[in-house]
């Protein structure tokens, strides 16, 4: 119990409440010392300076390097190209297959590496070039480091669609979602908060460490050899994002500027300008392009062709865009909402034939065992979720249709009552009939019935619960819908336990969600 | 309680459903074509017979025809043999559906078609297909809406060119075959095959202990009715075959073009499409409103019919004068009726609520779901899980990798590697409460991952208040915190 309290102290659920969070951090000081404190001190003093700079000028608003790479040079390229260029595209065809093969290089650099090894987990490289490549060419996007990037993308996918703490929320508008997040240096309490998130999460993670390194030692017969292999790991790559975070500029300017220029010039035989522009800057504008457009489009519901546009989930804004063209301008991402519900896994979809260049790259690294722990959902788990969806669904649906009150609503009515009823209803022309001890109102469906109005009539103020079962015609499931809605009272005729049964069936898968509370009141009711 | 309210009689209920209860003014063909087209003892039937039987399942009763049959079978139930295989063929139909056709045919190949002779043959297919489809079928079988004179007498005189009997006839058996769906009674019965529910029916001998009866007065009381099936063979001869030729023989003098083209193979076309109905209906397409029963929606089915192929929604909604429900699906059949409804040459059109439509097709996706459902590993239940006190968790915890969420201790042993966020997270909740944990305090866990999670449920710990709905306990956990921030 006392080791229970104390996980559960040392998780810090409320960020925002600064006491506690203040409580917890000194906890976690308290327990492990040192390096933890720093952390703290190191995350107070990043917020004081957010608070500063936010009286600040409006100058430091604006995200400089950003506007740089997403707005200026592609502006300036493509006036150029418009302008100043004879022929948009290059007459070296040499250049355009260099440009082509380039895209995909660095483009499968960012989505494999950024995204799903290190903003995702999805799997680990066991290779140090592999890391050398991810961190390198990745940052040739020119779409920030992978610490600000990964920050901002898991911030996006915990708070999904929430205006506040989504970086990239679609209910900012299209433009936002797309190109207008990364000009702007985030002010927002989200980059600070999940900074801060970043660091509480940190401090309760060494302190699971801690206790886990304890529980290591306790329980060997679940131990295996790879535990160090993976602690190693993890320090590893916080030391290469760290280390990627300060070379990020010289990393864009060689892997945008020298290597596409110095490929063009010495194997290519073309200019200096063209080797900029080509390989350089418009496959620049095309992977953020491809980058950006999954979190816009695939987050806009009309943007979409598809009927099940989200069979997972619809609580959040990601769609299943299975339009071919939205699934290669975004490299095969375009199923977003398969990827917010399972984030975790290397593939975009769970389907095999889909087109999704990264899943094929990661496998083959994987049949070369340049990266192992795959992450892949269970098949049964996807289909779960895709069921429980539609369920969802149809509840809903349900739940906007009329289907006749339900039995435990109808007044009951002793046979004597309905027999004078009967006598009454004769001169006014309604017509009643019992099926299953309810009495139904037939009056308004008689002309319609598809038997005719005949053996309506002759049934009136009877029992037809044979007839309508077989005796005389076995009916379908839409006329037993239909007649439950027209139910109007229950025969008292004293045999209450097959109604209560009844009762329970129908109302039971009526309405799921209350079926169990309701299911328990019948079984009190029964019981008393 | 000894009071009940008398239950209806069933016998009575039937006769009256087979129309038997009261005097039907018999009306006969008139001639040879009467005689021909006898189906006396099909219908030769009395209600107490049919009341006696439609109460005992299927499998009784077709024991019990068994055994009556046992001495003196019908044809129907002999074997074919070179000695009787002649007496076992109705004859009168397979001339008229099979023979005359491949004539047709054969002669068409010697004799190409003029442009016009064409035209022509469109026209009175689409005359015939549509009489047979708006009027035969949902204007007589279906009563689906009213209709004034001119247009009932449209319908009887092209709905008997044809060629595919008298109104009576028709929607008798087609009440029937909507009455008896999938049984021994229904006379194109869908269980016996793609073949002989389209043709195999009609041209054999129909055996007569599956005789059934539905009620026809109403159409019995239409002097319309009346008069196509008391002149049915000359008007089916005139309409079908003898109008056609003298048009195209007279405007453009092609006797023999108009004969075949606009006659026979017109009227074996429309034949055809109309078996398909009986048999492609039943065998091809998806079933989005009731699969207990064989009828089924296809496009292509509707597409050769004029718009009868939505045929599981006809099922369960019989009277229903639309066939198709969306636009995009074909069913002209149902804007040629609706055209007539605002001409004010139709009126009372019967349509099904949207609302119970919606019931048919949300209950047969449960139903599909549920299929789905069953397949897949849920989890034990909640309440089949045995009862585990403190002690023995205590005591297997780490032993086992044991973790208590929502008073429910899950076995997470083998899935320690595969937690996506990470080991030591797990390795230092085992033996423990992580139910906070899990909820939201670290980690607020996806759908799929209290799916995963339940899949691992070994037991409910003592006095705990385990329940199944995990996620639903989560939402509320975080909605909680949510309001307390």
């Amino acid at each position: 119990m006392d080791a229970e309290t104390n996980i559960n102290s040392g998780l810090p659920y409320n960020l925002r409440d600064r006491k506690h969070r203040i409580k917890l951090s000194s906890n976690g000081a308290d327990s492990s010392g040192g390096l933890r404190n720093q952390l703290f001190i190191q995350a107070s003093h990043m917020k004081s300076n957010i608070n500063h700079r936010k009286k600040r000028n409006i100058i430091f608003q604006y995200n400089y390097t950003n506007i740089v790479t997403v707005l200026i040079l592609p502006i300036l390229t493509i006036i150029y190209l418009a302008k100043f260029s004879t022929t948009i595209l290059p007459q070296n065809h040499r250049i355009l297959i260099f440009t082509f093969i380039y895209y995909n290089f660095t483009i499968l650099a960012f989505i494999s590496g950024y995204h799903k090894c290190y903003t995702h987990n999805s799997f680990r490289s066991r290779s140090v070039l592999l890391h050398y490549y991810f961190a390198i060419f990745g940052s040739s996007l020119g779409l920030g480091s992978i610490k600000w990037w990964s920050t901002l993308h898991k911030a996006h996918h915990q708070f999904t669609d929430n205006t506040e703490k989504d970086p990239y929320s679609i209910k900012r508008g299209f433009f936002w979602a797309h190109t207008g997040w990364l000009l702007v240096r985030f002010k927002h309490h989200a980059l600070s908060e999940s900074s801060e998130n970043n660091h509480a999460e940190r401090v309760a993670k060494e302190k699971l460490d801690d206790v886990s390194n304890e529980a290591l030692y306790e329980n060997d017969e679940l131990d295996d050899d790879n535990d160090s292999l993976d602690e190693n790991y993890d320090e590893y790559c916080k030391q290469l994002i760290k280390w990627q975070e300060r070379c990020y500029l010289l990393f864009f300017i060689i892997t945008s500027v020298a290597i596409p220029t110095a490929v063009t010039v010495c194997y290519l035989k073309d200019t200096f300008l063209n080797g900029l522009i080509y390989p350089g800057i418009v496959r620049m504008i095309l992977c953020q392009q491809s980058i950006l457009s999954t979190e816009s489009i695939c987050h806009m519901g009309y943007f979409n062709i598809s009927i099940h546009s989200q069979p997972f989930s619809d609580k959040n804004s990601s769609q299943n865009c299975s339009n071919p063209l939205v699934s290669i301008l975004t490299y095969g991402q375009a199923e977003q909402n398969f990827h917010h519900e399972f984030p975790h896994d290397y593939r975009n979809s769970p389907s095999s034939y889909s087109f999704d260049p990264t899943k094929w790259f990661i496998w083959v690294l994987h049949k070369f065992s340049f990266v192992d722990q795959l992450c892949v959902t269970p098949k049964a788990l996807v289909m779960q979720l895709q069921i429980q969806q539609q369920q969802e669904i149809i509840n809903r649906m349900k739940s906007r249709l009329i289907w006749g009150t339900p039995i435990s609503r109808l007044p009951l009515i002793k046979p004597r009552d309905f027999k004078k009823i009967i006598a009454s209803a004769s001169q006014t022309g309604r017509i009643y009939i019992i099926i299953q001890n309810v009495i139904h109102d037939i009056t308004p469906f008689m002309e319609q019935h598809p038997g005719g109005v005949q053996l309506l009539k002759a049934s009136h103020g009877k029992d037809a619960t044979k007839a309508f079962f077989g005796g005389v015609y076995g009916h379908s499931t839409a006329a037993t819908n239909l007649l439950a809605t027209m139910r109007i009272g229950l025969l008292d005729v004293g045999n209450n336990e097959e109604i209560w049964r009844r009762m329970v069936k129908e109302e039971g898968d009526m309405d799921d969600s209350n079926s169990r509370r309701e299911n328990g009141s019948y079984k009190t009711a029964e019981a008393a | 309680m000894a009071e009940k309210v008398d239950s209806v009689d069933i016998v009575s209920l039937n006769s009256i459903a087979a129309g038997t209860n009261k005097r039907v003014p018999r009306v006969v063909a008139a001639g040879l074509g009467g005689k021909l087209m006898g189906t006396k003892s099909l219908v030769d039937v009395t209600a107490e017979q049919i009341s006696k039987t439609s109460l005992e399942t299927l499998e009784e009763k077709d024991r019990r025809e068994r055994e009556k049959y046992i001495n003196k079978a019908h044809i129907s139930e002999k074997p074919w043999t070179l000695s009787n295989w002649h007496e076992h063929i109705n004859w009168l139909n397979m001339i008229l559906v099979v023979m005359i056709p491949l004539i047709g045919i054969f002669s068409a190949f010697k004799h190409p078609p003029q442009a016009k002779t064409m035209v022509l043959a469109a026209v009175c297919y689409a005359f015939s297909g549509l009489s047979i489809t708006a009027g035969y079928h949902r204007l007589y079988a279906h009563k689906c809406y009213d209709a004034c004179a001119p247009v009932r007498l449209f319908f009887a005189l092209f709905g008997a060119g044809a060629i595919q009997g008298s109104i009576k006839w028709w929607s008798h058996s087609h009440r029937v075959h909507h009455r008896y769906t999938d049984t021994p009674r229904d006379p194109y019965d869908a269980r016996r095959g793609l073949w002989y529910s389209h043709m195999g029916w009609m041209l054999v001998k129909a055996n007569p202990k599956n005789r059934a009866r539905a009620d026809i007065s109403d159409l019995t009381s239409d002097w319309v009715v009346n008069f196509q099936h008391r002149h049915y063979l000359s008007l089916m001869l005139f309409m079908g075959l003898i109008l056609p030729t003298l048009i195209s023989g007279i405007f453009w003098g092609d006797y023999l073009g108009g004969f075949l083209y606009a006659g026979i193979l017109k009227s074996s076309f429309i034949q055809q499409a109309t078996f398909c109905v009986n048999s492609l209906a039943h065998w091809i397409g998806v079933q989005p409103f009731d699969d207990r029963r064989t009828p089924r929606d296809h496009v292509v089915t509707a597409f050769v019919t004029f718009g009868e192929g939505y045929h599981n929604f006809h099922h369960e909604f019989p009277s229903d004068y639309r066939n198709a429900l969306k636009w995009y699906q074909y069913d002209p059949t149902k804007i040629v009726i609706y055209c007539m409804s605002k001409l004010g040459l139709a009126w009372n059109l019967k349509k099904f609520s949207s609302n119970a439509i919606q019931q048919g097709i949300i209950q047969q996706q449960q139903k599909k779901l549920d299929m789905m459902k069953s397949k897949l590993n849920w989890g034990s239940s909640v309440d089949k899980l045995p009862i585990m006190d403190r002690e023995e968790f205590n005591a297997r915890a780490k032993k086992d990798g044991l973790i208590i969420i929502n008073d429910i201790v899950h076995d997470v042993k083998g899935f320690i590697k595969s937690h996506p966020g990470g080991q030591a997270v797990i390795r230092a909740s085992l033996g423990k409460n992580a139910t906070d944990a899990f909820y939201g305090a670290v980690y607020a866990h996806s759908n799929a991952a209290h799916n995963m999670l339940a899949t691992m449920r070994i037991a409910v710990i003592k006095d705990g208040d385990g329940r199944g709905d995990s996620f639903e306990i989560q939402q509320q956990y975080l909605a909680k915190h949510e309001k307390s921030e």
